[in-house]
């Protein structure tokens, strides 16, 4: 995964930002929405010389399919101020659903006259060809997407191909009526053309549906909140959630997010909790189109350190200890509260790794220790908690130590 | 220079599964496994449902194609074998089959059953008669089952043709695949032990598949875990139960049911939770991450790779990297 | 655990199946006490007629199959009756409220076309232990109390949208949603996962710690019944030929059968020479040997175990054996002059 990032100095905090990568997903969107809408032109071109409702219909559908990859595409704007995203989105999938309509309206003014009158088909050619070019062209433009847009966002790409497809079955149902009339009987063309009614009427009411579940999501935005607020405060060391802005746009969730990390991490560590967030927020909330992190390094007012006890003053030799004092500190050293827990441990074959869990439940920010075995290290690495080793028994040495190098 | 029968690198089978409108999606049923076994050794496949390990058996055996990687047989390549070569390497190693009732064809004796390979492959076998019946005495059957049909056999007999049907290729490696799960606990001793005899006697090679720990545990010199396509620990038998590192494997090991009514009451209770996903559209990172209790981020951004541990202990898991 | 109140008795059972190939005489005789609040296992390989025996209790043996004769004493209420001559009408009453099952194949048990939740109020239902609205509610709560993740949405899912363990979660709400007296469980984890299994095992003991179920546990599985069981019956061919503690019968197992059973089971926690087969296979119950059904089997036969059947011996409070090996001399040769 590449992904765009870059350190901004700002006012002195060090900023890392990671955002879904242009390259990546950008750019294969945004090349696969260009050929979608040389195909609608084409099609245009189709319904205008050709005449047959069919066409019209098959049209509609196609407009109205163009909502999706539009949407997921806007949805992709680089500027800041992801809010206005999602407004652009609604505007536009209104705009296009009301021009589908109109042409679906104009489809059944000419399948009406083509009945009761006389057939409107003529220059079958278009009518033939332009469908097939676009059974290919959509069907390919779909595989493309899928495959060029990398495995994490799946259930993004997926949305967008499956509707992309749609235009596979719009061609399809459009191009029998005029294959029958092509061999000499001109009515069919309008009988068949319900079919490619049906279809388009079934993808008005999909991007209808779209527009629906932004509102659904609307709804759920507090929970949305609530949910990667608890995610992300399962890493101690994240110490401020500043920002999280939700942004539905149709079926696509836009994410936003701002928080401050200790600022006694190493650089390799914040990354990896850029990485962790992403991911998280990419597999966890639904058809995630676009999700921009930004970090930034905090002093911490109350750090929260623990130290495995013997005897309840002095520092236990090893990590693995029945009693550890949680203590938060001021970074002068002071110690403002004191709590004892014992921590047990279940399975004989991870003793330090439970317990390294257990303090990170806790939140534990900084654990100061003399020794620690390899498995528990990782543990309390893999959840950004830092390790101090200490060299001394004494409890106070020790905090101040502490105070003193972070 | 190495006596390995056979060794797998980086093999992967995905199958397609149509969606609607013309779309794919792959269930990724092994993705990635690499493993070896030495001669006259057992290696133990122990995995739960989707974990893989019975298209693992099969691709092996060269019984469905591979989807990519590589697989070694005596030293040299079977990943793209076809015709002749691929007919040789079939006669040196076989397939026992879980369900003795359905790999038996019901309208062959018994003799015609286990004479088939021999004469399609064009061996000789000296007096077809003889042969067979040797082999019959090999697995415990008698002469005069020669020319019965299987339904006169019960269960474990049905299997122990199925064994001899194996032998008469005089195969060098085995794949058994749940060889035992359908029969009942007397009759399973007397094949397991019977499977030991053999492959002590003739230096054959086994891969062992099993869904039961401790029938692995009994047959195998080394096991293997698969927990959704993958391999996520290797060790020997005694060693992986004495000292399972991957959660998975020690939440498997605490599942077992212990025949023993002192120690299974009181039993650590690792708390065992959720069930194997299905192979398809998995999320990223570790495939163990939803139910494992010791699960960091970076279990979800990216998957473990196999690495070795020392004492030939090779485990995935990114507590031990 | 065991207040010693018996809730279930089964005396002197014998079930035949009139089949093309024979009479089959499955059930040959099986006496049988479980009680109150325990969990009674029922242990055996294939064809010695634990399910046969479990499903006769409340007369689920379909044609060709006939329950020749013996009683069923079950507790309801404060006094015993005869679940094998009550109306049909009745002993319905009574199966899926007093009375639960759980199968092996939890697919089978389900009906493909109604969502889960309508089967477990179903159930509420038709007993009239509750009101369609009451019983929904109620539906959820079970699903919840089995550990299902999110029981509001699976409440409304089809069977063929869950997995093989939520499947059997669903079927053991059904056979808990009338707070049953009596379960019986027969192979329930046989088709899922051990993983799944060591759950699900963990749900019914917590549950019936709970509601102080009575649990029949019925399966081929030696360690299950250890994990599980308080006490034990070990069933070969129609016969109940041992019951213990479930601790007797590991350390002190005193029938050649449960012997050879034991010796054949593969503890994964002990280093293994080798496992000990029990020679011959399970008998055709169509012609079964004579007296003694295992004697062809058992190295310890002597002449009478072909001639007669043993007796029933109580060997200590509680551990009962069927076995010539332990009638007295005396005992022995009357039994062979009659």
């Amino acid at each position: 995964m590449r992904w765009l990032a870059g350190s901004m100095s700002r006012g002195g905090c060090m900023v890392i930002v990671k955002e879904t990568s242009y390259n990546e997903v950008g750019k294969p969107l945004i090349f696969v929405l260009l050929g979608y809408i040389g195909i609608i032109f084409l099609n245009i071109i189709a319904a205008y010389y050709s005449r047959t409702p069919n066409l019209y219909f098959a049209l509609s559908a196609l407009i109205f399919i163009l909502t999706t990859p539009l949407s997921a595409t806007i949805s992709f704007k680089r500027a800041m101020g992801r809010k206005k995203a999602s407004t652009i989105i609604l505007y536009t999938t209104l705009l296009l659903i009301l021009v589908g309509i109109l042409i679906l309206a104009y489809g059944i003014y000419s399948l009406w006259i083509a009945l009761t009158i006389r057939p409107l088909i003529r220059n079958f050619e278009f009518a033939l060809i332009i469908p097939i070019i676009t059974i290919i062209i959509t069907y390919f433009l779909a595989e493309y997407l899928e495959k060029k847009i990398p495995e994490l966002y799946w259930r993004f790409s997926r949305a967008v191909a499956d509707r992309v497809r749609g235009g596979v079955s719009a061609a399809a149902t459009a191009i029998i009526g005029p294959a029958i009339a092509f061999f000499g009987l001109l009515n069919f063309d309008a009988y068949f053309a319900f079919l490619s009614l049906i279809y388009a009427i079934i993808e008005m009411k999909r991007s209808l549906d779209e527009i629906r579940t932004t509102s659904k999501l609307k709804k759920n935005l507090d929970s949305l909140n609530e949910h990667l607020t608890k995610a992300l405060r399962t890493i101690p060391n994240i110490i401020k959630i500043e920002d999280l802005i939700f942004d539905p746009a149709n079926q696509f969730l836009i994410v936003y997010s701002k928080f401050a990390v200790s600022e006694f991490l190493d650089d390799e560590v914040i990354d990896k909790i850029v990485d962790y967030a992403l991911t998280y927020i990419i597999e966890n909330f639904g058809i995630v189109s676009f999700v921009r992190i930004e970090v930034d390094k905090s002093k911490v007012e109350k750090i929260r350190v623990a130290l495995p006890l013997k005897n309840g003053d002095e520092i236990n030799e090893d990590f693995n200890a029945s009693k550890y004092l949680i203590a938060e500190i001021l970074p002068n050293g002071e110690i403002i509260s004191k709590d004892i827990i014992e921590l047990r441990n279940t399975n004989d074959k991870m003793i330090g790794v439970e317990k390294a869990r257990e303090l990170v439940k806790k939140r534990v920010m900084i654990v100061g220790t003399k020794k620690i075995d390899e498995k528990a290290q990782r543990e309390l690495n893999g959840w950004f908690t830092k390790i101090f080793l200490l060299k001394t028994n004494n409890l106070e040495d020790a905090i101040k130590h502490i105070a003193k190098s972070i | 220079m190495s006596n390995k029968v056979l060794e797998a690198k980086n093999v992967k089978k995905y199958f397609p599964v149509r969606r609607f409108l013309l779309s794919k999606d792959y269930v990724k049923a092994v993705d990635g496994v690499s493993f070896y076994i030495k001669k006259g050794e057992c290696l133990g496949l122990v995995g739960e449902s989707g974990s893989g390990k019975t298209t693992l058996g099969r691709l092996i055996l060269r019984l469905i194609p591979l989807t990519s990687g590589e697989i070694f047989y005596k030293g040299k390549s079977i990943t793209k074998l076809k015709g002749d070569e691929l007919k040789e390497f079939r006669k040196s190693a076989q397939m026992v089959f879980q369900d003795p009732y359905s790999s038996l064809d019901p309208r062959m004796t018994v003799f015609q059953t286990i004479i088939e390979g021999p004469r399609i492959h064009g061996i000789d076998i000296g007096n077809p008669e003889e042969f067979v019946i040797k082999l019959l005495e090999t697995v415990g059957l008698k002469p005069e089952h020669l020319y019965r049909y299987p339904h006169e056999f019960s269960g474990g007999q049905k299997q122990r043709i199925a064994i001899a049907r194996a032998l008469a290729m005089n195969p060098e490696f085995i794949v058994l695949d749940e060889p035992t799960s359908a029969l009942d606990v007397s009759v399973q001793a007397s094949i397991l032990n019977m499977l030991k005899e053999l492959q002590a006697k003739f230096g054959l090679t086994y891969l062992f598949i099993s869904h039961d720990l401790a029938v692995v545990k009994y047959m195998s010199h080394r096991i293997a875990t698969m927990y959704v396509g993958r391999i996520v620990e290797v060790a020997g038998s005694e060693e992986l139960f004495e000292n399972p590192l991957h959660p998975y494997t020690q939440m498997l090991l605490a599942s077992i049911p212990i025949p023993d009514p002192k120690i299974a009451k009181s039993k650590p209770k690792i708390k065992i939770t959720g069930e194997p996903p299905s192979p398809i559209r998995l999320p990223q990172g570790c495939k163990f991450y939803p139910r494992c209790p010791y699960a960091m981020p970076i279990c979800k951004i990216k998957e473990p790779p196999l690495i070795n541990v020392g004492n030939n202990h090779e485990v995935a898991c990114w507590l031990y990297e | 655990m065991s207040n010693k109140e018996v809730i279930l008795s089964i005396k002197d059972l014998y079930v035949n199946f009139y089949t093309y190939a024979g009479v089959v005489k499955a059930i040959n005789g099986v006496d049988l006490d479980i009680y109150k609040g325990e969990v009674f296992g029922l242990v055996g390989e294939t064809g010695c007629g634990k399910s046969v025996t479990s499903r006769a209790i409340t007369r689920l043996i379909p044609p060709p199959g006939r329950i020749e004769r013996g009683e069923i004493l079950y507790k309801r209420n404060s006094e015993y009756v005869d679940l094998l001559k009550l109306p049909e009408d009745e002993v319905r009453k009574i199966r899926g409220d007093e009375i639960s099952y759980i199968f092996q194949d939890p697919t089978s048990s389900l009906d493909p076309l109604y969502t889960s939740g309508y089967q477990i109020a179903e159930t509420m239902v038709v007993h009239d232990r509750a009101e369609w609205n009451e019983a929904w509610k109620k539906a959820v709560e079970l699903l919840k109390e089995t550990l299902i993740p999110d029981p509001e949405s699976r409440v409304k899912n089809y069977p063929h949208e869950m997995s093989g363990g939520m499947r059997q979660r669903v079927v053991i709400s059904i056979a808990l949603s009338n707070d049953p007296k009596l379960l019986i469980a027969d192979e329930p984890t046989t088709n899922v996962d051990v993983t799944v299994q060591a759950e699900l095992m963990d749900l019914l003991r917590e549950l019936q710690r709970k509601k102080g179920t009575t649990i029949l546990l019925i399966t081929h599985h030696m360690g299950l019944i250890a994990e599980m069981a308080d006490r034990v019956g070990v069933m070969y061919a129609g016969n109940l030929v041992e019951i213990s503690s479930i601790e007797e019968l590991f350390s002190e197992p005193l029938h050649p059968y449960t012997k050879g059973l034991l010796a054949a089971v593969p503890n994964p926690l002990q280093k293994i020479d080798k496992l000990i087969p029990i020679k011959g296979t399970v008998p055709n119950l169509i012609y079964p040997p004579s007296g003694c059904r295992f004697h062809p089997r058992c190295p310890y036969a002597m002449p009478i175990c072909k001639e007669k059947r043993p007796p029933r011996k109580e060997i200590k409070p509680g551990h009962f054996v069927e076995c010539w090996l332990y009638v007295d001399e005396k005992e022995r040769g009357e039994a062979k002059n009659e």
